[in-house]
């Protein structure tokens, strides 16, 4: 404080919030015991301050408020598990060995497959095809329901979602289908009749288009990429709906088979 | 991991009640309140490795609540406000030269009455950073340090944040008081 300026300003709060020495807050009270007016300003920020701590009302915290940060470090502490796990897969000594161990692993799962009957896919699929044809290849439901036919394939230990096409809008009716085996794995089979006699088998089954081989001719089509093959009259499209693969089957003319392909694809 | 969250858990959910009083009267809003909380109790666990065990943890949440808000919710200083708060020390001092003890007499005959919608209206009405200053040093008691970390700025923009605040919540609950009719005149007919 100095003769300009008469009065403390924020001295007065320093005193009320204890922040100066005993000396100097023995100056400071002295004053104000003599000044009206910093004695004023003090009782009033005593005041105040007395007032907010005292009568600012409690709030009452959400009930569902603590699950909900549990929660939330429950989910932090599995990422960090991931997150260690991961670390640990990095380490040089653990990535050799990974990368002895997992071709071996790859070639114990995958050699069965290159070992079946040395066909590829579209073949087999094509001989399905040829067989159903021929009436070597019965239905076991039959149906023009697609509901009906989804939930059989349900039933029978189909563990994927077998969609199976309502192709009426393009003249084809459901006849029914089966699971069929082929390649070691199950898939979903189901034949339509065109109104001219034509037939259409659709199978579905889990796997991947790298497990396919290079196709004639390649389609894109909404984002959906389709492999064209041609195994004689037979014509075969195949795609990928997530872990599903997709593939029609038929003799009818392979713009027409693709475009039917492009009709019922569907983008997961 | 256990170990540790358990030591976390102990340490700061304790604080939540406190955590979620002061977000609520930042955010203004329930549910943007409780977003804060867990968010700043999630950032708190990430950097708990960060945490000195001793240190004051009540301010180390805040500190993180507090970027939480700014980071989020808090929106542009309106146009006008740094007027307003150059006026602030005006009005105080006018305030105070009606009379000195007549300038407190309006809030002492409020008497023991609870008034807690026009404190919490009065504090409402304050800058958010100027609010935030009182919430941490007049309702959570922390020091000028502690508030000066957790906000992120000098010691000194603190005390004068402070000084102020102190000022414009005077100024405010001066007005209810008079609004409601206390007086001198009410205290000499001992009403």
């Amino acid at each position: 404080m100095n003769l300009d300026q008469p009065h403390y300003r924020e001295e007065l709060q320093d005193l009320l919030d204890a922040r100066l020495t005993a000396e100097q807050a023995a100056e400071v009270q002295r004053h104000v015991a003599e000044c009206p007016v910093c004695q004023s300003e003090l009782e009033s920020l005593r005041w105040v301050k007395r007032t907010v701590a005292s009568q600012l009302p409690k709030q009452e915290v959400p009930a569902e408020l603590r699950d909900q940060v549990l929660r939330k470090l429950n989910a932090a502490d599995k990422a960090g598990r991931w997150s260690r796990t991961l670390e640990i897969i990095s380490k040089p000594r653990v990535k050799l060995a990974l990368a002895f161990a997992l071709p071996l692993v790859a070639l114990i799962i995958l050699l069965p497959r290159f070992l079946h009957r040395g066909t590829d896919l579209p073949s087999q699929i094509a001989e399905a095809y040829q067989k159903y044809q021929q009436g070597q290849l019965p239905v076991e439901l039959r149906t023009e329901d697609v509901r009906e036919m989804e939930s059989f394939f349900r039933r029978s230990g189909i563990t994927f979602e077998a969609r199976v096409f309502d192709l009426r809008m393009m003249r084809y009716s459901l006849i029914g289908g089966s699971v069929h085996q082929f390649d070691h794995r199950k898939s979903a089979l189901f034949a339509y009749r065109g109104d001219r006699q034509e037939t259409v088998v659709c199978q579905m089954y889990l796997g991947d288009p790298l497990e396919l081989p290079k196709p004639q001719e390649q389609r894109e089509h909404n984002g959906i990429r389709f492999h064209v093959y041609r195994q004689g009259q037979v014509t075969l499209v195949f795609w990928q709906e997530g872990h599903v693969m997709c593939v029609l089957a038929s003799d009818i003319g392979s713009d027409d088979l693709i475009q039917l392909a492009f009709a019922k694809a569907m983008r997961v | 991991m256990e170990d540790t969250r358990v030591r976390f858990e102990s340490l700061a959910l304790p604080f939540m009640k406190s955590l979620y009083s002061a977000a609520l009267r930042l955010t203004r809003q329930a549910e943007d309140a409780s977003d804060v909380v867990q968010e700043t109790y999630l950032r708190a666990y990430r950097t708990f490795a960060n945490f000195q065990a001793g240190t004051n943890a009540k301010a180390w949440l805040f500190k993180i609540m507090y970027s939480v808000f700014v980071n989020q919710y808090h929106r542009k200083r309106r146009e006008g406000e740094s007027v307003e708060l150059e006026q602030v020390e005006a009005r105080f001092a006018a305030a105070l030269a009606t009379g000195p003890p007549s300038a407190r007499q309006h809030l002492d005959n409020w008497g023991t009455a609870a008034h807690g919608p026009e404190v919490e209206e009065a504090l409402q009405a304050l800058p958010t950073e100027f609010r935030m200053v009182v919430l941490l040093i007049d309702v959570e008691e922390m020091s000028y340090e502690e508030a000066a970390d957790a906000l992120g700025c000098p010691v000194g923009t603190v005390r004068s944040r402070l000084s102020r605040a102190r000022k414009m919540l005077f100024l405010g609950l001066k007005e209810y008081a008079e609004k409601l009719g206390y007086s001198e005149s009410s205290k000499r007919s001992g009403a």
